[in-house]
């Protein structure tokens, strides 16, 4: 049974979405705009999208943001989901409280100071130990990694705390040893707070320009970066082009998914 | 179908592959996704660190601010020398000033202004000697702004001016013209007199947010020596800005070409290269946009190459430097950006519309009484800082 909303609730619905959603549209429909400009409207050309393909640098910096988000995002989900299990399931060890504020800092540290000091970091030790070599995208990845972390430990935590221990105390009780009752059991039952981690660090690494300045090295511009960057010239609408492109894809992919969901049901 | 857990009561419902097969099923699923997942990560990781060193011997790593040179002119040096060229730019001097000190940047060429910031950092020993005979384009510079260097770099031992411009303001002519008819566009006044910039106070104002760009352009609007180191001439202009305040509606630390054109500002303080584009913009979108460089005095910049002491490819860096300051090369970025470079035998491969434009190219009796932001001691710095967030919050 379908309850009708009310005038009043349609309005404020329409405002909200409104606001969240039509700054997107007019990014899109500028990306097809004749002028150099972003701003005023000139007539609709497609120009912007062919010289985005021979924008080396740009797509460069887009395929560098792709992998350290991929990278980060996995690597946050493994990291985040063990420190997370130990969190709640280990019991009362000693310096339980301390290590969960330690993973979850991050969070609340200004990403300058983690920025310069995981900069630090790496220039020590290369110079200590020859590693990692120079600075790029092993290096944005770490400092990414380090901060979704913190975000994928809290969504996991609270997955796992809420869940019914009962179900685990079942498969030892029928013989299932530690791990096989993680991968069998607990695994299932939390990967939807893994999938949500794993999109919001992704979501996180692939904007982030703060701790990237500080950890990139040559040739490892993250897309933010360039953007940031060439604001001072002025954008043209070769960003919104790109930004439209990004849109196109993510709306696809979720659109997959949602289908296959339907699907599946 | 039989499910133990339905994960699906468990809230917080995203896309579970697994969520109607029961555990059962939900096992082998996880399992093999893991191991999938956890290949490609591998794989991912192998490839990334793996590739980038293997792919050409011969590297530059440039790291220069952030123009927009015009990208087929790297595609050329890499087909000429056989060099490939990384290319990072950087838009806030802080964030390079860090990278260098930090040591092992990486980076070969780094393209800087020269004040403030190689000034600062010649101080931190953070650049190594060029050696001008594997550089033979350096001969074609301009010796006025090698003299000018000579304060910051005595034998000019350590950096090669390449583009050069102004600061100044520009405006839009119309919306000025409306609040003020007689506006005396071409004197400081325009930002620093308050009788003057209270009229434009609703159309927006920027000025730069650096007290080493602004209190020089105040102390010179005032007559006094842009280059003084006395308190009182500081207090003075401080005072004098603090007038002005009210009527500044952002202070920006890089103001841009899209301030003018997009109508939100109509008097933005900045530099020659931006606000010059602005103007080019602006005119497309039927917009009257003017640079101007003050009566009382313009500041001078100067971008210069410098290769860091760490720098991994030194023989690389001085053939991109080299590169970079033939003639018919540096034309194409000043094309690019509408910025004057400092190569005289340029000039012919420059586009005349450029050339021919006094704001880019001002005459020399202009470009004499030009003054540059010299660097102070670290006291009057600090005091400089001081008055500056007196100033921002405005008592």
């Amino acid at each position: 049974m379908h309850r009708t909303l009310s005038l009043f609730l349609k309005i404020w619905m329409t405002l909200g979405y409104g606001f969240l959603y039509f700054p997107i549209l007019t990014l899109v429909v500028f990306s097809f705009n004749a002028s150099p400009q972003v701003t005023v409207w000139h007539g609709f050309s497609t120009q912007w999208y062919g010289s985005l393909l021979q924008d080396t640098v740009l797509i460069r910096s887009a395929f560098v943001s792709l992998q350290v988000a991929v990278l980060s995002a996995t690597l946050a989900v493994v990291l985040g989901t063990l420190a997370a299990v130990s969190l709640v399931r280990f019991g009362k060890f000693r310096g339980r409280g301390l290590f969960g504020i330690l993973t979850t800092a991050p969070l609340v540290m200004p990403e300058v100071i983690t920025g310069l000091s995981l900069l630090l970091l790496f220039v020590g030790l290369e110079q200590t130990f020859g590693w990692p070599k120079g600075r790029g995208i092993l290096t944005i990845t770490c400092a990414h990694t380090t901060l979704c972390m913190a975000y994928v430990t809290i969504l996991v935590r609270e997955r796992l705390a809420d869940m019914d221990l009962s179900l685990e105390e079942a498969a030892l009780d029928l013989g299932a040893r530690p791990l096989k009752v993680f991968t069998a059991i607990t695994l299932p039952l939390i990967s939807p707070s893994l999938v949500s981690g794993w999109l919001l660090a992704f979501a996180l690494s692939l904007d982030d320009v703060v701790l990237a300045s500080f950890v990139a090295g040559p040739g490892s511009s993250t897309l933010p970066m360039v953007i940031f960057s060439s604001i001072r010239f002025g954008i043209t609408p070769q960003i919104n082009a790109l930004a439209t492109l990004i849109i196109t894809g993510v709306a696809m992919s979720v659109g997959i998914a949602g289908w296959l969901m339907h699907r599946r049901r | 179908m039989i499910s133990v857990a339905d994960p699906r009561k468990h809230g917080n419902y995203i896309w579970v592959p697994a969520s109607c097969h029961g555990v059962a099923f939900g096992v082998a699923r996880v399992a093999g996704m893991t191991r999938i997942f956890l290949s490609s990560t591998f794989i991912f990781l192998f490839l990334t660190l793996t590739f980038p060193g293997a792919l050409s011997a011969r590297v530059v790593n440039v790291y220069n601010w952030a123009y927009a040179i015009a990208p087929d002119i790297l595609t050329q040096f890499e087909k000429e020398t056989g060099i490939q060229v990384n290319y990072d730019v950087y838009d806030s001097s802080e964030v390079m000033e860090t990278k260098l000190l930090a040591g092992s940047s990486g980076y070969d060429v780094v393209g800087l202004t020269v004040w403030p910031d190689l000034a600062r950092q010649l101080g931190a020993n953070l650049y190594q000697p060029l050696n001008l005979s594997l550089i033979p384009q350096a001969k074609g510079v301009n010796p006025s702004f090698l003299t000018r260097m000579k304060a910051v770099d005595p034998d000019n031992r350590f950096a090669l001016p390449s583009i050069w411009g102004t600061r100044g303001f520009a405006f839009n002519k119309r919306m000025i013209e409306e609040r003020f008819p007689n506006a005396p566009r071409t004197s400081a006044a325009m930002l620093f007199d308050p009788a003057v910039v209270s009229r434009f106070a609703d159309c927006g104002v920027i000025l730069i947010d650096s007290p080493l760009d602004v209190i020089p352009s105040v102390l010179s609007y005032l007559g006094k020596d842009p280059d003084s180191s006395s308190p009182d001439d500081l207090k003075l202009a401080s005072a004098q800005l603090i007038k002005v305040r009210p009527f500044i509606k952002k202070f920006q630390a890089v103001p841009s070409v899209g301030d003018l054109t997009s109508g939100d500002y109509c008097l933005v303080e900045g530099f020659s290269g931006e606000l010059i584009r602005g103007q080019k913009l602006g005119k497309a979108a039927g917009m009257d946009i003017e640079y101007v460089i003050p009566q009382e005095g313009g500041a001078l910049w100067i971008d210069v190459f410098a290769i860091p002491q760490d720098a991994p490819h030194v023989r690389e860096a001085h053939a991109f430097i080299n590169f970079m300051l033939r003639p018919e090369i540096i034309a194409r970025v000043t094309n690019a950006t509408d910025t004057a470079n400092c190569i005289p035998a340029s000039l012919p491969f420059v586009e005349q519309k450029i050339r021919d434009n006094p704001l880019v190219y001002p005459p020399q009796e202009v470009v004499d009484t030009l003054y540059v932001d010299t660097t102070h001691a670290p006291r009057y710095e600090r005091m400089r800082s001081r008055e500056w967030t007196r100033v921002k919050i405005g008592r």
